[in-house]
């Protein structure tokens, strides 16, 4: 019994050494895992800010990401002006060693470099630049390169080029940026709060000896940094066919300036604006007295397009009647102080609505006469003349437009005719607009939409000039004009037309006189004539040789309206109309 | 013998927790990777896509620098192309 006891004694105690130094084993390993976890922990929890600060300095960047300038569209969505990505190369003349493989792999993506280039590489200048117009597929090209090392060799900065497809088309409209990318001229400037966007800073990690890789760790949505996309109410095409009627027209006539404007009389939407001369608003300006945009800023006399006020004034007020009879005294009036007034073509006793149609200033300066200065002054300014339009580009004149108190003996009666006042080329659209409107004037608008939100989604109207039934007799005149009277050069094929013509005389600057050698043409109508759907001006600024607008202005409105509404597919509203010959 | 059991179902527990806290540092670890390789991944796709984009809108000012409508016109006049009739026109509506 001891025996076995002393054996199981002995069994026990060896069993308890075994179980013992696995205790032990354990525990050391415990022990080290146990060290490890509390430094994790210390590293993790007490010291964690730091740590991360110190990882954050070495691998996290914020990174400024430029944003891309909006585009601007046509009213069909066709692009006017867009910005794209341009990558400048920037050569480390230090860091370069072999020259030839450089030279070689630069060639390769399309670059040559100058000798002026090469021979700073050769002294080791720092920052060389090489081109500043590189696209996409030539820095792919070079980054491809792994022996060609970035950040360390070479470095490429990008930037928006800003770019017009249509080079001059639509300049002074869309106006120009300046070489930051700020719009200074036209909607790049109105419009440059919404279509410059905001620089974004985007979290990062580089990481990476010399060939730096970059990792982004967010990755925001473009809309909310990008430039909005400007929409205009101008058709392209439209446009187009106006500019190229108008160029062709002042280079026939050799008229210093030209202006022609396209408006929707509906919706008060200018769907073609043209200034001549224009300019590439993507290169170098080198007479800016180009940037000028006359249809905006050009105060001219208007001449005898002007009449339709003192016309308006009268029918509203009841005075005169289009069928009433006016003593045009054969052509010449005297006025005041031997003033004396003509007409060009003599007449005698005719209708207020021939007055109009053969352009009497006589006839003219008797109704507002009649009118009187008050009531006149205040038809020019329901009209919206001496008034801004607030279009919504920048440069817009006034006019001038002297108050009544102010006016001498004759002044009424020049005025009534276009003269003693100055107007601009929009002012005079938009006032044909309103006649064509119903008689309710409305603000011109240039810009449909900003980023596909409506601007406006109605017309934005002014007021009420004149009532419907006297627009509706102001428009069966200006038709008259066209059919039988200074306006015959303004028929359209196939579609009615009114309008007026206006022939005025510029002050010659050295004289303070009337000159007889510069003259203001001009047409103003609406096609077509009863229910109109566009109404056009042209004008043209001291045309040479002939400067009657019957000959000048007045055809250069029928080719535009002719191929104005051929493009819409605005069905005829006469057949049988003799087609325009030059 | 009781005192024996009683220890090792100690150090057994103790064994087991170690186990869990290492699994759940390994977890938290590999996730920490995985993220950053879908940021790498996610940087890559966004450097592509900056690319298609630059590449889209060079093409898309290409495009409409070639179909200027002064340059249609010319080439139209080189060619003596004319106004087609009206009879001969035929509207089509998108």
């Amino acid at each position: 019994m001891i025996r076995k006891n002393i054996f199981t004694f002995q069994q026990n105690k060896n069993d308890t050494a075994v179980t013992g130094r696995k205790i032990f084993l354990l525990s050391c390993l415990l022990f080290i895992f146990f060290i490890i976890i509390a430094r994790a922990f210390y590293f993790q929890v007490f010291k964690f800010a730091d740590t991360e600060k110190r990882a954050d300095s070495t691998v996290n960047k914020e990174i400024i990401e430029k944003p891309k300038r909006g585009d601007i569209l046509d009213r069909n969505g066709n692009i006017l002006a867009m910005s794209v990505k341009k990558y400048s190369l920037f050569l480390d003349g230090k860091n370069i060693n072999d020259t030839a493989k450089i030279t070689k792999i630069l060639n390769d993506a399309g670059i040559q470099l100058s000798k002026k280039q090469m021979t700073e590489i050769n002294k080791k200048n720092r920052n060389i630049k090489i081109t500043d117009d590189l696209d996409e597929i030539s820095v792919e090209k070079i980054k491809e390169n792994k022996k060609f090392l970035i950040g360390h060799e070479y470095k490429l900065t990008y930037r928006y080029v800003r770019l017009y497809p249509e080079t001059k088309m639509l300049s002074h409209v869309l106006g120009r940026v300046n070489s930051d990318g700020k719009g200074i001229e036209g909607i790049e400037k109105t419009c440059d709060n919404h279509l410059t966007g905001n620089s974004l800073k985007i979290s990062a990690k580089e990481i990476g000896g010399i060939n730096k890789k970059r990792i982004y760790t967010e990755t925001p949505n473009e809309n909310s940094y990008y430039g909005k996309t400007v929409t205009l109410t101008i058709d392209k095409k439209i446009q187009f066919i106006a500019e190229q009627e108008l160029q062709e027209g002042l280079k026939k006539n050799k008229a210093k300036h030209a202006v022609a404007i396209v408006q929707d009389p509906h919706s008060g939407e200018i769907l073609a604006m043209v200034s001549l001369p224009n300019y590439n608003p993507g290169k170098k300006i080198k007479d800016i007295s180009v940037l000028r945009n006359y249809a905006i800023s050009g105060t001219l006399e208007p001449g005898s397009t002007f009449k339709i006020i003192a016309l308006a004034g009268v029918l509203e007020e009841h005075l005169f009647k289009p069928t009433d009879r006016i003593d045009c005294m054969n052509g010449k009036m005297e006025i005041y102080k031997n003033v004396v007034i003509s007409d060009h073509e003599k007449q005698k006793v005719i209708s207020l609505a021939r007055v109009m149609e053969v352009s009497s200033n006589i006839g003219t300066a008797k109704i507002a006469l009649a009118l009187g200065e008050d009531r006149f002054y205040k038809y020019i300014k329901i009209f919206g003349f001496d008034s801004k339009t607030g279009i919504e580009l920048n440069g817009e004149e006034n006019g001038v437009l002297k108050p009544t108190k102010t006016w001498s003996g004759r002044s009424l009666h020049t005025i009534s005719f276009g003269q003693e006042i100055l107007t601009t080329p929009l002012q005079t659209v938009n006032s044909f607009s309103a006649i064509a409107n119903n008689g309710l004037l409305l603000k011109p608008q240039i810009i449909k939409s900003i980023d596909c939100v409506q601007q406006s989604t109605q017309p934005v109207s002014i007021r009420r000039a004149v009532s419907e039934d006297t627009a509706f007799e102001i428009r069966k005149i200006l038709k008259g004009v066209v059919d039988k009277g200074t306006g015959a050069g303004a028929k359209i094929e196939g579609y009615t037309a009114g309008g007026k013509t206006g022939t005025a005389q510029k002050i010659d600057k050295t004289t303070g006189k009337y000159s007889k050698k510069h003259y203001v043409s001009s047409f103003c109508g609406m096609i077509p004539a009863m229910e109109p759907k566009l109404v056009i001006l042209v004008l043209f600024d001291e045309p040479q040789g002939d400067y009657y607008a019957s000959s000048v202005a007045a055809p250069v409105f029928a080719k535009i309206a002719q191929r104005t509404m051929q493009y819409l597919n605005i069905p005829k509203d006469e057949i049988g109309v003799k087609k325009n010959k030059e | 013998m009781n005192n024996n059991k009683h220890k090792k179902s100690n150090i057994l527990v103790l064994f087991w927790i170690m186990l869990v806290v290492l699994l759940t540092i390994l977890i938290y670890t590999y996730e920490n990777n995985l993220l950053l390789k879908f940021e790498s991944k996610n940087s890559i796709l966004k450097t592509e896509y900056d690319k298609l984009k630059t590449d889209t809108d060079e093409i898309k000012y290409k495009i409409n620098a070639i179909l200027a409508l002064e340059k249609l016109d010319k080439i139209a006049k080189e060619k003596n192309f004319t106004t087609p009739a009206e009879k001969e026109i035929v509207n089509i509506k998108e």
